[in-house]
């Protein structure tokens, strides 16, 4: 039996060998509501609206300097390896086009790829990019999806990084005050020897936001790093399920999650760190803390490992608690009002899941959570 | 300056008694030190007068430059010139020190109708300051008191104090914990802001913090009440006695 709502979306896929595999995958994947990992996402904010499919409209900025290329079908196909993609095999079974970026070996962008996807109205708007940074190319970008009028989003982005490249990037995730709007990220990266992967995801606004990442380390000493920043309020979910494969020695990875979440909304942090057999010297980290601002508000953490190799580091934490008592006294101590203290407290809280450094791509975060902060906070 | 009423004090969850009413009377440019044993209320008495939660006044009044301190949020209290040194200065993971001495010091200055200080003019002072309490320059860029010592975290209540410029200073427990290099600074800081204006509520211990910060008054309580006043003599001589003493009396006193 499969799911109500991909079924209906199914029902002209086109004829490619990838699509029709995809479309399968869909239809054994069976009811989402049954699924490990969909019990904590609200399905009713994706089968409440009926909305029509529809495919992407790119803007880009900063993309000088990149190649645009055919996208590599393994790539694609590899998606379908991960058990837990339903929406992302949709998307191959359903779009055809894939925006395909290749940054030269050796090249280093000064500016940041920006990728606006934006879906207005009752639609479900379907976009596929692939990043592919050859040996020792360098870059950032910034993916920014935003919905408004009961919209629905199921972008699905490929990363690609060879020997040495370094990738910064930024996943925004907001809605125009309509608590109406569903966006499900999936993205996918693989890595080659000495790559570095950092990523900041920001949820706020939206009925659902949920971002599924999966990070294959398959060279020796890859670094990947996944930071996610929840602000809700209302009735929202955020949701980062984010999963990591060390399949090779001396990787590392660190996943963080913060979470401010007031009124009724949900926070969830589903984080796997899975550490195959010789992935000797795997250092890995995992992070999530939530701070509830209303009684009514609720986080969900599952943090879990699984480890198959003997010489590894790997530590998990996560915490659900409230704004320190003892901190807000002290800085009100200080002359400091309570509210600007606990908006104080909040962001510093918020900041510690930034894991992007390059300058620009910072600053253009830092901004955008500022911004962000004093809507949710203060609308 | 300071002037405390009859004060009444009990725990707000499990109404235990702490305070029995206090009389207790700081004027301008004073410097007055509370010594007493372990739970006699030392530290109650200074959250109370920083306006900390948890406590429950049930009579007695406290008056700060004549205003009703006890209807004042601890922020106002703060911006009003009343400034406390924590016993256990609490660490703020994320902000670092720089924000949160600029944050304070804006506060104040809003309060009194000042415009924000200039980031120049705030380098500055900051530098100067520092130098009193010996502190690194690096320590400015580091989150508030995370990953000090027990030393540095006591001198960064002081740096706090010399850049907030207070009118009246709770120190409790200050010297706790301090080597005697760390003690010499806090009481260089203390000593180096005393003027004719500015008042001091010492609570400690330990006589020896007396040795370096001379106060004009020395007041002993025991079981939530003052139960002896006198000059920097009492200090040495409760060194040499001890509190049983006064412990006798107070019971005598309370009980009949």
């Amino acid at each position: 039996m499969s799911d109500p709502l991909l079924n209906a979306l199914l029902s002209a896929t086109p004829r490619r060998p990838l699509a029709v595999s995809a479309g399968e995958y869909c239809r054994d994947y069976g009811p989402l509501n049954r699924s490990e990992s969909w019990r904590f996402t609200p399905l009713a904010a994706l089968r409440g609206i009926e909305r029509r499919v529809a495919f992407a409209d790119y803007r880009i900025d900063g993309a000088q300097g990149i190649e645009a290329s055919q996208a590599d079908e393994t790539v694609l196909a590899a998606v379908l390896e991960d058990g837990d993609a339903p929406f992302a095999a949709l998307n191959l079974a359903l779009l055809e086009d894939t925006l395909s970026l290749t940054v030269a070996a050796g090249r280093r962008l000064e500016q940041p790829i920006v990728i606006d996807l934006r879906a207005l109205g009752k639609v479900w708007r379907f976009a596929r990019v692939s990043l592919h940074l050859e040996a020792g190319a360098c870059a950032t970008f910034w993916l920014d999806m935003a919905c408004e009028g009961a919209a629905g989003q199921l972008p699905l982005l490929l990363i690609t990084l060879e020997q040495d490249a370094e990738l910064e990037g930024v996943f925004r995730q907001s809605g125009e005050d309509d608590n109406e709007n569903a966006q499900l990220l999936y993205v996918r990266s693989t890595q080659a020897a000495r790559s570095i992967l950092r990523l900041n995801a920001v949820q706020h606004g939206n009925a659902l936001a949920r971002v599924d990442v999966h990070g294959e380390l398959d060279g020796d000493c890859a670094d990947f790093a996944f930071g996610g920043i929840q602000m809700l309020r209302g009735g929202q979910v955020g949701d980062f399920h984010v999963t990591v494969r060390h399949r090779a020695e001396n990787a590392t990875s660190h996943q963080i999650v913060r979470g401010a979440l007031d009124g009724k909304s949900t926070g969830v942090f589903d984080g796997l760190i899975h550490v195959a057999g010789g992935a000797q010297l795997t250092e890995a980290r995992q992070d999530s803390r939530f701070i509830l601002l209303s009684p009514e508000a609720r986080a969900q953490a599952m943090p879990r490992l699984e480890i198959y190799a003997d010489d590894v580091q790997c530590a998990h934490g996560a915490t659900v608690g409230f704004v320190d008592p003892e901190a807000l006294f002290y800085l009100q101590s200080r002359g400091i009002g309570l509210l600007a203290a606990r908006d104080l407290l909040l962001f510093a809280f918020l900041q510690e899941a930034v894991v992007i450094n390059e300058g620009a791509l910072a600053a253009k975060l830092s901004q955008a959570l500022t911004t962000a902060f004093k809507e949710e906070n203060h609308a | 300056m300071l002037a405390i009423e009859n004060l009444h004090v009990s725990v707000e969850e499990e109404g235990r008694k702490i305070l029995n009413g206090i009389h207790l009377e700081i004027g301008a440019g004073q410097v007055h030190a509370i010594m007493g044993p372990n739970g006699s209320g030392k530290s109650t008495l200074a959250n109370v007068i920083s306006g900390r939660e948890g406590y429950t006044v049930t009579q007695g009044h406290v008056w700060y430059e004549g205003r009703d301190l006890l209807a004042m949020d601890p922020e106002e209290r703060a911006r009003s010139g009343i400034f406390m040194a924590f016993q256990y200065p609490v660490e703020i993971p994320g902000v670092s020190n720089l924000y949160f001495l600029k944050s304070a010091l804006n506060a104040k200055r809003s309060h009194e109708g000042m415009a924000e200080i200039d980031a120049m003019e705030f380098y500055e002072l900051l530098q100067e300051r520092m130098k009193r309490v010996k502190m690194d320059e690096s320590f400015l860029n580091r989150s508030v008191n995370v990953g000090f010592s027990g030393g540095e975290k006591k001198r960064n209540e002081i740096l706090q104090m010399t850049v907030l410029e207070p009118k009246l200073a709770v120190l409790d427990e200050t010297d706790s914990g301090l080597d005697i290099d760390a003690l010499k600074v806090v009481s260089d800081g203390v000593n180096g802001m005393r003027d004719q204006e500015r008042s001091f509520l010492l609570i400690t211990h330990y006589q020896r913090l007396l040795d370096h910060i001379v106060p004009d008054v020395v007041h002993v309580m025991v079981d939530g009440e003052i139960v002896k006043s006198g000059t920097k003599d009492l200090a040495l001589e409760l060194e040499a006695r001890g509190y049983r003493d006064f412990r006798g009396d107070a019971t005598s006193g309370t009980h009949g």
